[in-house]
C-alpha cells in the first residue's frame, strides 16, 4: 500500500486556492484525445427557436428554450472557438466525469492568479481522468505498482475503487478551471499528495523513488542468481535506494528551500547573509550523510 | 436545412387489414367476418393487379376492427354512408389509379412502396383525398364519438413480436408486430394511428407519406434518426483499455518490505512566495 498511510487523513476539504491533487467533478472534464480522424470543426449553438425544429427533424427531444450545438468539419472552422472533433472515454451519461489536477501548485497559482499580481488567468492545466475498476483490480494496483495507474483510497465522495489514469491525461483551459473551482469534491492530504507526485515522476520521467525502487529490486534479483531476491542481496540493493532517497530529499527539500530564500532576498529584500548560512549548513550535513550512504552502498554491493 | 411535408396515408388495402387482423388466411377470414357483420364498409375493388388482389378502403375503417363499434347505435350504417361518400370523390379516382399503377411494378407486397409510389404518381390527388379522409374522421368523431389521432415517430427497436416507436411528442409506444405495416427498420419515420372506440384504444403503425422530398432525403432523415438512438450505458465508468499499462510485473517480490526515506520533499505542492 502507500508508504505515507497512517500519517494523517488521505483527503482534505478543498482549500480556497486550487492545488496539485485537487479532484474535480464536472460534466466537461472529459479525457479528450486526438486520433487521425480529428478535424477542426465549424458551427455553433443553434438558437432555441430553431433547435426545437431541428431536434424534431433528427428525432431528438429538445426543450423549447434550449439551444443545441451543431458542429461539423463541413462548416468553416472558427479561429476564435477552435473547436475540433476529438475522442473521449465512453462513460454513462449520468456519471459526471471526475479528474485529478496534476499540474504543480506553483504553475496552478500562476495560471489561476492565486496570490499573483499583474497577471491574467491563462494557460492550460493538466488533469488525469478518474475511472473505476473492479475491487480485485483496485487491490492488485495497490500491491503491484503500475506507474500509469494510481488507485485512490476509498472515500464516500468518490465512486468505489477509483483509479487516477495517468495514461489518459488531458488539459483544461485555466479560465474554466478557475470558473469551476467550486466543482472540487476533494483535495489530497499531504502524504497522499506525495504518493501521487512520485507516481507521476515515475510515469512521466521514469525517475524518482518508484523507478529506482523497482530497479534496485531487479538488481537484488540478479545478484541472487535470478528470481526471488535473497535478504542479503536485497539489503545491498536497498542501500543504493537509501542513498538515492537522500539525494531525492536534498533536491526536493534543501534546494527548494534555497529557491524560496533567493526569492525572499530578490523580491522582498531579505538579507542573503542571514538567509544562506542555515541552508548551507543543512546541505553540508545532508551531503556528508549522502557520501556516507553512498560509500556504504558501494561496500555492500561489492561484498554481495 | 431540409424540410419534410409528411402525412398519414388516407387509404389502406385489404392486405393491410388482413395484417392488422393477425395476418395470413386467419386475418383474411377475420376480415370477411367483419365485412359480413357490416363492421367494415364495402371496399373499392381494383381486381387482380399482377398476382395481387387489391381492394381499397379509407383509413378510418380501422374503427371497424374494434368489435365495440357494433355497440354504438347506428355506427355501422354511419360508417357505410361516410365511407361510400368518401370513395366517390374525383380525388379518390386518381388515387386508386395510382395504386393500380404502383402495384404493377411489385414483385412482393410492400405498403411502404405502395405509399411512395402513389404519392409519386398523384401527389395532388393524395393530398386532396387525405383532406377528405380527415374530414370524414372528424364527422365520425362528432357523430359516433370515435376518435382518430395520428402521431409521427421513428422505429426505435423492432423484432418479430414487438415494434418500439419513439414518438416525436415524447415517450415510446410498444406495438405488436401484427399491427405494423411498415418495414421495422430502426430509424424509419412512421405514423402511429390511434383509434379509440368507446373506451378501447388501439394503435396501428404505418408508413408516412412524404411530399416534396428529393431522392435520398428520407434516407438522410433516417440516418439522423439512427444517430439519435440511445446508447447502451455500462453501470460504471470503465477505464479505456487502450491505455498502455505499465504494470511490468516481475515474478518475484522483496524479501522484506522497505520504507523509503524521501518523504517531506514534495515539490509539486509547494507554492513559492507572492510575485
Amino acid at each position: 500500500m502507500y508508504e505515507g498511510f497512517g500519517e494523517g487523513e488521505p483527503y482534505a476539504p478543498p482549500q480556497h486556492d486550487v492545488l496539485f491533487g485537487d479532484i474535480f467533478k464536472a460534466s466537461f472534464m472529459l479525457d479528450v484525445f486526438v486520433r487521425e480522424d480529428t478535424k477542426p470543426l465549424g458551427g455553433g449553438d443553434l438558437p432555441a427557436n430553431l433547435a426545437s425544429k431541428f431536434g424534431k427533424w433528427i428525432s431528438q427531444r429538445v426543450d423549447g428554450d434550449e439551444a443545441i450545438g451543431v458542429y461539423s468539419p463541413a462548416l468553416t472552422p472558427n479561429r476564435e472557438t477552435r473547436f475540433a472533433l476529438a475522442h473521449t472515454t465512453f462513460r454513462a451519461a449520468s456519471d459526471s466525469p471526475c479528474a485529478i489536477l496534476l499540474s504543480d501548485s506553483c504553475l496552478v497559482a500562476t495560471s489561476l492568479v492565486q496570490g499573483r499580481q499583474r497577471r491574467s488567468v491563462g494557460g492550460r492545466l493538466l488533469f488525469a481522468p478518474l475511472s473505476t475498476v473492479s475491487a480485485e483490480k483496485w487491490l492488485s494496483l495497490t500491491q503491484q505498482q503500475d506507474f500509469g495507474r494510481f488507485p485512490l483510497p476509498a472515500d464516500r465522495r468518490l465512486p468505489e475503487h477509483t483509479v487516477a489514469e495517468m495514461g489518459g491525461c488531458f488539459m483544461v483551459d485555466a479560465r474554466d478551471v478557475k470558473n469551476h473551482a467550486d466543482s472540487r469534491v476533494l483535495s489530497l492530504g499531504e502524504a497522499l499528495a506525495e504518493e501521487l507526485e512520485v507516481r507521476w515522476d515515475a510515469y512521466a520521467t521514469r525517475r524518482g523513488p518508484l523507478a529506482y525502487g523497482r530497479n534496485t529490486l531487479k538488481l537484488a534479483s540478479l545478484l541472487s542468481g535470478g528470481g526471488q531476491p535473497a535478504a542479503q542481496q536485497q539489503a545491498a540493493a536497498d542501500a543504493i535506494a537509501d542513498t538515492l532517497d537522500l539525494a531525492f530529499f536534498i533536491e526536493g527539500s534543501d534546494l527548494e528551500a534555497v529557491s524560496a530564500a533567493e526569492e525572499q532576498a530578490r523580491i522582498f529584500g531579505g538579507k542573503p547573509e542571514v538567509l544562506a548560512p542555515p541552508l548551507t549548513a543543512a546541505i553540508v550535513t545532508h551531503l556528508r550523510d549522502l557520501a556516507a550512504l553512498a560509500a556504504a552502498a558501494a561496500d555492500r554491493l561489492e561484498a554481495s | 436545412m431540409l424540410c419534410f411535408m409528411t402525412g398519414a396515408p388516407g387509404f389502406l388495402t385489404n392486405h393491410e387489414l388482413d395484417q392488422f387482423l393477425g395476418g395470413g388466411d386467419s386475418g383474411q377470414r377475420q376480415r370477411q367476418r367483419l365485412l359480413a357483420a357490416h363492421l367494415l364498409p364495402s371496399a373499392v375493388t381494383l381486381g387482380k393487379v399482377r398476382r395481387f388482389n387489391v381492394a381499397l378502403l379509407p383509413r378510418f375503417v380501422l374503427a371497424g376492427l374494434a368489435r365495440d363499434l357494433a355497440r354504438i347505435p347506428h355506427a355501422t350504417e354511419t360508417m357505410q354512408d361516410v365511407a361510400a361518400r368518401t370513395l366517390r370523390s374525383e380525388a379518390f379516382g386518381q388515387v386508386s389509379a395510382a395504386v393500380r399503377e404502383s402495384v404493377r411494378s411489385f414483385d412482393h407486397w410492400s405498403f411502404d412502396e405502395l405509399v411512395d409510389g402513389v404519392v409519386e404518381r398523384a401527389a395532388d390527388a393524395v393530398h386532396e383525398w387525405d383532406e377528405d379522409v380527415d374530414a370524414a374522421e372528424q364527422e365520425l368523431t362528432e357523430r359516433l364519438g370515435i376518435s382518430f389521432l395520428g402521431e409521427t415517430g421513428v422505429v426505435r427497436e423492432a423484432d418479430a413480436d414487438v415494434c418500439v416507436i419513439a414518438l416525436d411528442s415524447g415517450g415510446e409506444e410498444h406495438v405488436p408486430s401484427t399491427r405494423v405495416v411498415t418495414a421495422g427498420v430502426c430509424g424509419r419515420a412512421v405514423l402511429l394511428q390511434r383509434v379509440k372506440v368507446l373506451s378501447k384504444e388501439v394503435g396501428y403503425v404505418m408508413p408516412v407519406e412524404n411530399f416534396g422530398t428529393e431522392p435520398g432525403e428520407r434516407d438522410l432523415a433516417a440516418w439522423f434518426a439512427s444517430m439519435s438512438q440511445p446508447i447502451a450505458t455500462p453501470g460504471v465508468v470503465t477505464a479505456d483499455e487502450t491505455y498502455v499499462s505499465d504494470s511490468e510485473s516481475v515474478p518475484y517480490g522483496r524479501a522484506y518490505s522497505r520504507r523509503g526515506h524521501w518523504h517531506g520533499s514534495s515539490t509539486m505542492t509547494r507554492v513559492p512566495a507572492v510575485r
